[in-house]
C-alpha cells in the first residue's frame, strides 16, 4: 500500500504503570508528546522512539506505525529501576530475599509494646554486602536503644536480615552509624493496626570517602501494610508505593486526575497517603487542587495524627480549618515534610516547642535527601 | 575560517586528591585535554588557544596536592577584575570540570569540584556553579556553558562556600544572558568514568557531550543547546557501557537557546549491519524515519556498514521477511 502524504494515525503509547513517565519522539528524536502512564498523538507512518521513565531510570522502545491503519497502541514493557524492596520487576530483585522478607515480616522477634508493628529488611547484593545489619539499631525518640538490626534473622549467605518488632504507634529513629563517630538517622512512622516496612540496600557508603558498605538511609524504602497481611513482593500495591517515592525523591510530576483516582479508591494506604499528600503539595495546577481536597476526605483521624500528613495539610492546597498553629514535637519522615514545617514555623503558622528533638536536629539536616537524615553531632 | 575571538574558556581536570580518603580518578584529566582539543579544533569551538584557561592536576607532581582552590579560582578572577573595572568580557564562556564534586546539603542548585588539596575536615573545593552565576548575574557574557563531569552526592558537613568575591548589584541585562548548564547526573547522584575502546579512561558524560557537539542534528542548520541535549539524552546508554546509564541534568531556557553553530547535517556514524544466514542473493533495502526507501543494494558480503546519520531507520532483508528498526547513534552493530 501507497503512503498518502496526508495520512495520519492515531498513535497510543502505553507504560505498564499508571505512574510512568512516557515520551514519544520522532526520528529525529524531537519531543512530540509526553504524559504519565500513556501518551498519545497524531502522526504520520514512520519510525518513532517511546520512552519510558521511572525516577532515574529510563528505557527506551523502537515503534514502527505502518500506513493503512487508523490507530496504534504501542504497550511498552515494565521499567526495571533499583529498589531496595525485593520485589519483581527490578533490577535488585533476589528471590531468595523477596520470600525471606515475605516470610519474616509475618513473625515478631521483639515485643516493645502494641498496636502497630516495625520491619526492618536490610540486604546487599554483592559480597561485599553480605552483613547488611552492620552499624543499623533502632532507638525510641529519646535516643535510647531498643534493638540493633543483628538480632533478626540475618543471613549472610543471602544478604539480608529481617526484624520485625511490635511497638506502641509513634516515631522512632533508625540509626546508622557509617564509620566511626559519623552516625546518621531517619525517622520511622508506626501507625495503629499498621505494619511500617523499612527496606534498605547496603552498599558503599553514599558519603564521599568513606569505605564502608552500610545500609543506605538516603535510598530507602518505607512501605505500610495492614498489621495481619506482611510484605507481599508480588503485591502490585507495593510498586505503586515505590513509583510514588520515586517521583517524589526525584520531582518528577507523575500524578494525574485518573491515577489519583485509583489511587484513593478502597482503603488509603498510608504510606501512599504521605506520598500523594507531599507530591501534591508541589503541584498548583487546579485540577490537583481540587483532587488535594479530595486526599484530606479519605484522612481518618489516625492517619490525620502521621507528622508527615500533618506537614503537609500546611500548604495552602490542603484546605484545612486549623486556627491554633500545630505542634511539631516529633520530626517527620519526610526532608519535604521538614521543609514545610520549619517554613511554617518562620511564619508562625506551625510551631516547634524548644527543647524538643525536632529543635535539636536543626543543625545536622540533610536538606537535599528524600527522607529526613540528621548526622548526630 | 575565523576563530571565535569572542568566546573564551576555563577548563578544570583534577585526578588525584591524596591528603583525603577520595579515591584517585582516571578520566578528568583526560576529559579536560579532550574537551580542549575539542575547543581549539576549527571544526569544534574554534576558540583562539590564548582564550583558552586550562587546569589539570597532571601539571603538577601528585603529591604536591595541587590544584588547590587558589590556583582554580585564579583562572575565574580576571573576568570578574574586569567586570569591575568595566570591561565587557566576551561574548560566550565555557567552564568545563572534571573531577571529585559534591552538591550542596541545602541546595540542589550548588555543585562543586573538590580541589586537589582537599581534606576529610577541610573540604577545600572550587565552588563552579557560584561562579557561573556570578557571571551570569552580571551579565559579563553573553552566553554561559557550564559542563560539570562529577558527582553531586551530598556530604553533610561539607557545604559549598561562596567564593571571596566582591559583592555588587546584578546587571540589568542578567535576564538576557543564554546559558546551557549541562550536569553529568541529577543532584545528589554520582558520577561514572570507565575505560573507552580507545584505551582511554573518560568520564561518560564528557564522552557523549563531545559526540553530541559534534555529532548532533542540526535545526534548520544550526545546532542548540536542545539539539545537544536531545542528542545526550538519546545517546547516553550508548556510552555508559556495563554502567547504568543515568539521565544528565541539562538546563536551558528554550526562548533564549544557545545557537552553538553552524551546520549543514549531523555527522554520520558507521553502523555494522550483520546478516544473518547470509546468501549472495540477499537485497538490503534501508528505510529512513519517514518509511520512504533510501537504500536498495545487494548485499555484497555478511556484514556491511552503513554510514548514517543520527535518527531512526529499518533495514530488511528482502524476501526473506527479517527486518530491524534501530537507533543511530545508539546501535552500532545490529544483526538482521
Amino acid at each position: 500500500m501507497s503512503k498518502s502524504p496526508s495520512e495520519q494515525i492515531a498513535l497510543t503509547v502505553r507504560a505498564a504503570d499508571n505512574m510512568t513517565e512516557v515520551f514519544l519522539a520522532d526520528s529525529r528524536f524531537e519531543l512530540i508528546a509526553n504524559g504519565i502512564g500513556r501518551t498519545e498523538a497524531t502522526v504520520a507512518p514512520g519510525l518513532y522512539k517511546a520512552r519510558f521513565r521511572v525516577g532515574q531510570v529510563q528505557t527506551d522502545s523502537l515503534i514502527e506505525v505502518e500506513t493503512g491503519g487508523a490507530s496504534k497502541i504501542f504497550d511498552g514493557t515494565a521499567v526495571q529501576f533499583a529498589s531496595p524492596v525485593p520485589m519483581p520487576q527490578t533490577l535488585t530483585y533476589r528471590q531468595a530475599q523477596a520470600e525471606a522478607a515475605q516470610q519474616l515480616s509475618r513473625v515478631i522477634n521483639l515485643k516493645q509494646g502494641t498496636g502497630s508493628q516495625l520491619f526492618l529488611f536490610l540486604r546487599g547484593l554483592t559480597a561485599e554486602a553480605s552483613r547488611p545489619w552492620v552499624g543499623v539499631s533502632l532507638h525510641d525518640l529519646s535516643g535510647k536503644q531498643f534493638a540493633e538490626a543483628g538480632q533478626g534473622t540475618c543471613d549472610t549467605a543471602n544478604c539480608f536480615c529481617g526484624l520485625n518488632i511490635e511497638l506502641d504507634p509513634g516515631t522512632y529513629r533508625l540509626r546508622v552509624e557509617e564509620e566511626p563517630g559519623e552516625i546518621y538517622e531517619m525517622f520511622i512512622v508506626t501507625l495503629a493496626g499498621w505494619q511500617t516496612q523499612v527496606f534498605a540496600l547496603a552498599e558503599t557508603s553514599w558519603q564521599p570517602g568513606v569505605q564502608a558498605v552500610r545500609a543506605a538511609l538516603p535510598d530507602a524504602a518505607v512501605l505500610m501494610a495492614e498489621i495481619d497481611k506482611g510484605f507481599d513482593p508480588a503485591n502490585p500495591a507495593v510498586r505503586q508505593t515505590e513509583l510514588l517515592r520515586l517521583g517524589l525523591m526525584h520531582g518528577r510530576k507523575i500524578l494525574t486526575e485518573i491515577g489519583l483516582k485509583n489511587l484513593l479508591a478502597g482503603t488509603l494506604n498510608p504510606m501512599n497517603a504521605v506520598f500523594i499528600a507531599h507530591l501534591l503539595a508541589r503541584r498548583e495546577d487546579e485540577v490537583l487542587q481540587a483532587l488535594a481536597v479530595d486526599l484530606v476526605g479519605h484522612i481518618d483521624s489516625s492517619l490525620a495524627a502521621h507528622p508527615d500528613l500533618r506537614a503537609a495539610l500546611l500548604v495552602p492546597q490542603f484546605v484545612t480549618s486549623n486556627e491554633t498553629p500545630p505542634i511539631f514535637t516529633a520530626p517527620p519522615m519526610l526532608n519535604s515534610s521538614w521543609q514545610l514545617i520549619t517554613q511554617a514555623v518562620d511564619k508562625e503558622k506551625a510551631v516547634i516547642p524548644s527543647g524538643s528533638l525536632n529543635e535539636q536536629i536543626k543543625a545536622g539536616v540533610l536538606n537535599t535527601a528524600l527522607w529526613l537524615l540528621h548526622r548526630l553531632p | 575560517m575565523m576563530s571565535n575571538k569572542q568566546h573564551y574558556a576555563l577548563v578544570i581536570g583534577i585526578n588525584d586528591y591524596p591528603l583525603s580518603g577520595l579515591e584517585p580518578l582516571k578520566g578528568p584529566v583526560n576529559d579536560a585535554n579532550d574537551f580542549y582539543s575539542w575547543l581549539c579544533n576549527p571544526e569544534g569551538g574554534n576558540l583562539p588557544t590564548k582564550n583558552i584557561r586550562r587546569i589539570v592536576s597532571s601539571d603538577y607532581p601528585a603529591h604536591t596536592a595541587c590544584p588547590t582552590p587558589n590556583q582554580v579560582e585564579a583562572l575565574f578572577e580576571p573576568f570578574i577584575s574586569d567586570y569591575y573595572d568595566g570591561k565587557k568580557e566576551g561574548e560566550r564562556l565555557y567552564i568545563f570540570a572534571a573531577g571529585h564534586g559534591f552538591g550542596d546539603p541545602n541546595d540542589m542548585g550548588k555543585t562543586a569540584l573538590y580541589a586537589a588539596n582537599v581534606k576529610n575536615m577541610f573540604p577545600w573545593h572550587i565552588a563552579v556553579t557560584e561562579y557561573a552565576e556570578w557571571l551570569r548575574r552580571h551579565a559579563v557574557f553573553n552566553e554561559i556553558v557550564l559542563i560539570m563531569d562529577c558527582c553531586r552526592t551530598i556530604n553533610v558537613p561539607h557545604q559549598i562556600r561562596e567564593p571571596q568575591y566582591v559583592t555588587l548589584q546584578g546587571n540589568v541585562n542578567a535576564d538576557k544572558v543564554k546559558y546551557f548548564y549541562a550536569f553529568a547526573v541529577g543532584s545528589g547522584r554520582k558520577a561514572r568514568e570507565r575505560l573507552f575502546e580507545d584505551g582511554k579512561n573518560a568520564g561518560i558524560f564528557t564522552k557523549v557531550l563531545l559526540d553530541a557537539l559534534r555529532n548532533a542534528r542540526p535545526v534548520q542548520g544550526v545546532v542548540t543547546g536542545q539539539a545537544l541535549k536531545n542528542h545526550i539524552h538519546n545517546s547516553i546508554s550508548r556510552f555508559a557501557g556495563d554502567h547504568e546509564a543515568e539521565p544528565p541534568e541539562i538546563r536551558l531556557d528554550s526562548n533564549q537557546d544557545i545557537s552553538f553553530f553552524k551546520r549543514k547535517s549531523a555527522g554520520t556514524v558507521p553502523v555494522m549491519v550483520n546478516i544473518q544466514s547470509y546468501s549472495d542473493t540477499d537485497m538490503l533495502i534501508l528505510y529512513d524515519g519517514l518509511s520512504q526507501k533510501i537504500r536498495q543494494e545487494a548485499a555484497t558480503a555478511s556484514v556491511m556498514t552503513l554510514d548514517l546519520e543520527p535518527g531512526i531507520y529499518k533495514v530488511k532483508i528482502g524476501n526473506t521477511g527479517r527486518e530491524k528498526l534501530f537507533e543511530v547513534p545508539n546501535n552500532e552493530q545490529i544483526t538482521v
